[in-house]
């Protein structure tokens, strides 16, 4: 395998809160948000790596620490062997054009007031002093196509576009400047199916035709499954598993990834019949549970896990395959479906009945 | 065949505003039948909401307007009773969950005096010993009295203008009997520790909670018919997952009739019997969820679920649609599909649109489909 074109090591981000005056005289420590906690992995040149996992698992906040849209608090961003993790200022504005962003909001990620050639060309703009406008336009240009935008549309606000056509403007410019990494933020959470099927299609055709890495942040299971090559799967800032996609989602290791492909709702009219067995809320980020993070609602939880942090670790037969699960082995053949059972026509007497007979 | 609960006809709504007249609704005609779950699935801006939101009388008029149709719901035309009359329907006959329990809720007061004030509605017509929808019902009607403050805003005004209500701490007037009885409807939603989520406000809740809170709110009603309007798309997976297993299961409890409005085909296919696919403005497709899900009978249902990825990339790309979404206030004449139809023949561009026609060879129940074509839509590329 080549070089890897970013490689994390140990990356930690935590927000930290405001403290009262009170809580600051009575010497109380100040809290923070674990927003992302020690997480190391490698994205391969040319290749997409899906992120999957459920709000406040640190997804995005990942995704922003390789893009470097703040620091880390710890740890390192390697990104083509360099440590990107501690550059400023001009430096760090001329390495920007390496990595760039696709945002979720396709209304908030693009300024109502510009036009189409200034989104599009602002990342060239930046990378470029003086360019002249006409040869900015002119790239601008010949650039929507790629993205299967009409050329003529130079002079449109982003408000004449739909979801799906703000989503292209997005990815324009991103691939503005050539990136060697694209970091592709819930690019299609919010599209309607069909519209996403045109974006992810446009995302693997532009993938094929240019080589450039994605990173994938999405809690669309099937969209990763279509685009990408390998799946890291996060719960609570840490990682809890990291394989190939075909690896992870047909044969996942671990608990987390097990229940979040349980819950998938897949169009299949057999599931009216069953229920979801996991039980329990996402804890909160600011005091991470104790030794594994997922130990408060998984359905496999032993003594050991309320106390002992997993490390992520590879498993004998599974190569290229990590999970952080201390009991992987025992529950490495438990399918996802086994978190559903069938719906019980009969409910336990505990529950009121609110008809009457 | 028992009567529907709820028999929608030829109902047709328009959003009259500055740009345009927007048809959201075209004759649609759908029938929910007592305690089966009718899944409602198009993309955004198809009018699956607006059709929603008509059904209790909640759209704006205007700018909405409708234009023709009958809602029958329980042998009374909603359409053509009298204004005062709704309230007396809606929350106790007909039961609403909506996408964001956060702006269903009151922020500034605790999860017991919501549920409370909700039950005590209840009781309050059950002691007029009265059905809602019978002939003897003379609820006050507030709108005669000129200048009187409107139901919903007696609870939040205050009496000296300019001044903050409080909100309402009165633990030590509590009623005992009336508390255990919210306790029972968040014991019914499958909530942990409900002693202390009473105590909550509900910013202070989780989503998957307030999402039950507010199904417990909307049961508590006992309503013949309840709309689920996209009742988790703001929820995470696993949270989806859990407050669709309640759904599930409260349905064999409460035996209410659903009309369960969503975007996600796989959440659709989870949750309901019948299932009709809307496209701008019309119904393309009804029958039941199995049926659509393997044999659809149109172009656009087919094409619908060919969308969903369910391959990797090497296994060849996507399938689309071309073009996009038709302008509500521009639709193509003919069908409005025709112009993204891989099927179309130069007579759907003309025709003024095909009814939603029974099919011959339903296999159970009843199937329809607004397709001259859909006997070929099987064979289709």
């Amino acid at each position: 395998m080549s070089e890897p074109i970013v490689r994390t090591e140990g990356v930690t981000k935590h927000f930290p809160l405001g403290r009262s005056f009170g809580e600051f005289l009575q010497g109380q420590p100040g809290l923070s948000v674990h927003a992302v906690d020690g997480v190391s992995l490698d994205i391969a040149p040319g290749m997409t790596l899906g992120l999957i996992g459920e709000s406040g698992s640190g997804k995005t906040t990942l995704g922003w620490l390789i893009a470097r849209v703040f620091p880390v608090t710890a740890g390192r961003v390697y990104f083509d062997g360099e440590d990107v993790s501690s550059l400023e200022g001009r430096v760090l504005r001329r390495w920007r054009k390496n990595v760039q962003v696709v945002f979720q909001d396709p209304v908030g990620s693009l300024d109502p007031r510009m036009r189409v050639w200034e989104i599009v060309g602002e990342p060239i703009r930046a990378q470029t002093s003086g360019i002249r406008r006409s040869t900015l336009r002119e790239r601008v240009s010949d650039l929507l196509p790629s993205v299967g935008l009409p050329p003529d549309c130079l002079d449109q606000y982003p408000h004449e576009f739909s979801g799906g056509g703000r989503q292209r403007l997005s990815l324009a410019r991103a691939l503005s400047v050539n990136p060697r990494l694209i970091v592709l933020d819930e690019p299609t959470s919010a599209l309607d199916v069909a519209v996403q099927a045109q974006i992810l299609n446009r995302l693997v055709l532009l993938q094929r035709e240019s080589g450039f890495a994605y990173l994938l942040i999405t809690h669309n299971v099937a969209a990763v499954r279509f685009v990408a090559d390998r799946v890291a799967v996060m719960y609570l800032g840490k990682l809890a598993e990291v394989g190939g996609v075909h690896d992870v989602l047909d044969r996942p290791l671990h608990p987390y990834t097990k229940a979040l492909l349980a819950a998938l709702p897949v169009t299949d009219t057999r599931r009216r019949r069953t229920r979801y067995k996991l039980s329990g809320e996402i804890p909160t980020l600011i005091r991470p549970p104790p030794g594994c993070r997922f130990s408060t609602r998984c359905p496999f939880v032993v003594d050991r896990c309320r106390v002992e942090e997993p490390a992520l670790r590879d498993l004998p037969g599974r190569p290229g395959q990590l999970v952080a699960c201390h009991r992987a082995e025992e529950v490495a053949e438990i399918p996802p479906t086994a978190l559903l059972e069938s719906l019980a026509p009969e409910l336990p007497e505990a529950i009121p009945r609110i008809t009457e007979a | 065949m028992s009567e529907p609960i709820l028999s929608i006809e030829h109902l047709s709504v328009q959003y009259e505003v500055g740009a345009g007249t927007f048809r959201a609704l075209r004759d649609v005609s759908l029938e929910l039948l007592p305690r089966r779950v009718l899944g409602i699935v198009g993309e955004t801006g198809c009018g699956k909401s607006t059709l929603g939101h008509a059904i209790p009388r909640l759209l704006p008029e205007p700018p909405a307007r409708i234009t023709s149709g009958k809602i029958g719901f329980r042998g009374v035309d909603l359409l053509s009773i009298p204004k005062w009359r709704l309230p007396t329907i809606r929350g106790t006959e007909i039961g609403m969950i909506f996408q964001e329990p956060l702006n269903s809720l009151h922020p500034a007061y605790r999860i017991y005096d919501q549920i409370v004030e909700a039950i005590k509605v209840r009781r309050f017509r059950e002691r007029k010993g009265s059905s809602t929808l019978g002939p003897d019902l003379q609820p006050h009607d507030y709108s005669r009295t000129p200048g009187a403050p409107k139901a919903s805003e007696m609870l939040t005004r205050s009496v000296i203008p300019g001044i903050a209500v409080k909100p309402p701490r009165p633990r030590s007037r509590e009623n005992p009997e009336l508390r255990e009885e919210v306790l029972e409807f968040l014991r019914l939603v499958r909530v942990n520790d409900p002693e202390r989520i009473l105590e909550l406000y509900p910013h202070e809740l989780s989503g998957g909670m307030r999402q039950r809170v507010m199904i417990a709110m909307a049961l508590s009603e006992k309503p013949s018919l309840l709309i689920a309007d996209e009742p988790t798309s703001a929820l995470d997976l696993t949270i989806q997952a859990q407050v669709l297993t309640l759904m599930k299961e409260l349905m064999e409890e409460v035996q209410t009739s659903i009309l369960f409005i969503s975007h996600d085909l796989g959440v659709i296919a989870e949750m309901a019997d019948d299932i009709g696919v809307m496209y701008a403005g019309s119904l393309v497709e009804l029958g039941p969820a199995t049926e659509i899900f393997e044999r659809p009978r149109h172009p656009y249902t087919k094409l619908l679920l060919r969308s969903v990825p369910t391959r990797h990339k090497e296994a060849g790309l996507l399938t689309t649609m071309t073009g996009s979404v038709p302008n509500l206030s521009r639709l193509p004449s003919g069908c409005a599909f025709h112009p993204r139809c891989p099927l179309a023949r130069p007579s759907c561009a003309v025709d003024p649109g095909p009814p939603l026609v029974p099919l011959q060879e339903a296999v159970t129940g009843e199937r329809r489909s607004a397709c001259y074509l859909s006997n070929e839509v099987e064979s289709m590329p």
